[in-house]
């Protein structure tokens, strides 16, 4: 998963795009030399103690990882998968991306 | 990530996400090869396609022997052995490919394939006649159960054979132990699903019943996004999708009415909530729960969490303990990764 979304933050690094990731380890400083090795950059939310069994995943009702939401940029979800299909990640961004530069981005309070 | 994988089918790209921690049923599933290993081992080498291996967490307890064993013991014997053999010719296979691959942690198709011809992977036809002879003799016993479950896991490449299915519904449909067979029977389809609607309307065990409604509201879940992908997968894709789950399955699909469906799915984890609620799943490990409480979560998702619907407010820390919330990138196109490195 890591090249891809490295590929996705780098192709639309001046595009009103974002990766937020919720990361269930429970193991913070193991983590940090992956998120070192790997580059990852994105920022993430972190599930707890708990790791998989944390407030977040078990809010969204996660139970298999990696879950996917994609999300407009008026904060609806357009795209929700369990597992990492790259091809229609790929596709529903650019389909999202383009949307957003037909009509012009309007910031909502 | 490096995880310990549960394989996905790999119809021709498609991933049919193993979506399903929902049972308190062994490992035995229509996605794995392996039956009766506890431990998760991936028995499919790394696909080389442009697809992340899926972490299911599912509770996988061992797995159970046969009850009336004194005047089976025979029989039980023979089925043990064969899966037993099975299971370690299996195992043979894997180790001997990974020992093959040694240190190469993205094998192309082609080095795949080369290994693959230099060794020889086990026959599942030939288990499966001995399993099949076990039948012949007597169907109606808990053997004869515990084998077709065992081919359903092993030997059915995702699709239920009809025989096998007909045997359950005239030999095993009251038993409890079609219990823990719900689970299985939802990922493979066709005349599985019948057999689960049937246990859902007379099995006289409620939690026969409860796990049944519940592995059809699964089964139905995953149809949608099976439909969903083939809205936007390539031509030469969906050919291979066509060939892989057949004419009818690929029509079905194409046709498939998502909002019916989901209307659908909606009614059976209601069902499970108002009667099946208390049915205990995941019985003695650490994700212990109840049929109510996985479809209560479910209808949340299912009202809350579908697209077209505004994404839940998150808040909470990072990973280096500052604050911040979801709603901060309101105005950006989000992906919202639930991920790990475990």
């Amino acid at each position: 998963m890591y090249p891809h979304e490295r590929s996705l933050v780098e192709l639309y690094k001046n595009e009103p795009f974002a990766i937020v990731g919720i990361n269930s380890d429970s193991d913070l400083d193991a983590l940090a030399i992956t998120r070192k090795k790997e580059n990852i950059t994105w920022r993430s939310f972190w599930n707890g103690a708990e790791g998989t069994s944390g407030p977040i995943s078990s809010a969204w009702n996660v139970h298999g990882w990696p879950t996917l939401y994609i999300l407009d940029a008026q904060g609806i979800i357009r795209y929700k998968s369990v597992g990492a299909n790259e091809e229609m990640i790929d596709k529903t961004l650019q389909g999202l991306i383009a949307e957003m530069k037909k009509t012009p981005a309007s910031t909502t309070k | 990530m490096h995880l310990q994988i549960t394989p996905l089918i790999l119809v021709a790209g498609l991933a049919v996400g193993c979506r399903s921690a929902n049972t308190n049923a062994p490992s035995i599933d229509a996605t794995t090869k392996s039956s009766t290993t506890p431990a998760p081992k991936p028995n499919e080498p790394p696909a080389a396609q442009p697809m992340a291996p899926l972490l299911v967490r599912r509770a996988t307890p061992a797995p159970t022997a046969p009850t009336d064993v004194t005047a089976n013991s025979t029989r039980a014997d023979r089925l043990a052995a064969l899966t037993k053999e099975y299971d370690d010719a299996t195992t043979a296979y894997w180790n001997a490919f990974e020992k093959a691959l040694g240190d190469n942690e993205n094998p192309s198709r082609e080095e795949m394939q080369k290994i693959r011809a230099q060794l020889t992977e086990p026959d599942p036809k030939s288990f499966e006649t001995r399993a099949r002879q076990l039948l012949d003799e007597d169907a109606s016993d808990v053997t004869a159960l515990r084998a077709i479950q065992w081919m359903f896991a092993n030997t059915s490449r995702g699709e239920a054979n009809p025989e096998l299915v007909a045997m359950l519904e005239k030999h095993h449909l009251d038993r409890p132990e079609m219990g823990e067979m719900c689970s299985m029977l939802g990922g493979l389809g066709g005349d599985a699903r019948g057999l689960l609607e049937k246990l859902l309307a007379r099995s006289p065990h409620a939690d026969v019943r409860g796990q049944a409604c519940y592995a059809l509201a699964e089964a139905l879940k995953s149809d949608i996004e099976s439909a969903e992908f083939l809205k936007l997968a390539e031509p030469k894709e969906l050919a291979g999708m066509k060939e892989s789950m057949g004419e009818a399955k690929f029509a079905a699909l194409q046709s498939l009415d998502v909002a019916k469906t989901n209307a659908a799915i909606e009614a059976y984890y209601e069902r499970i909530v108002n009667e099946f609620g208390d049915i205990k799943v995941g019985a003695g490990t650490k994700r212990e729960t109840t049929l109510g409480k996985r479809a209560s979560a479910a209808l949340f998702e299912a009202r809350t969490l579908a697209v077209g619907k505004p994404a839940p407010e998150i808040e909470g820390v990072d990973l280096d303990k500052v604050a911040f919330k979801l709603s901060d990138y309101r105005g950006k196109v989000v992906l919202l990764d639930f991920w790990g490195n475990w």
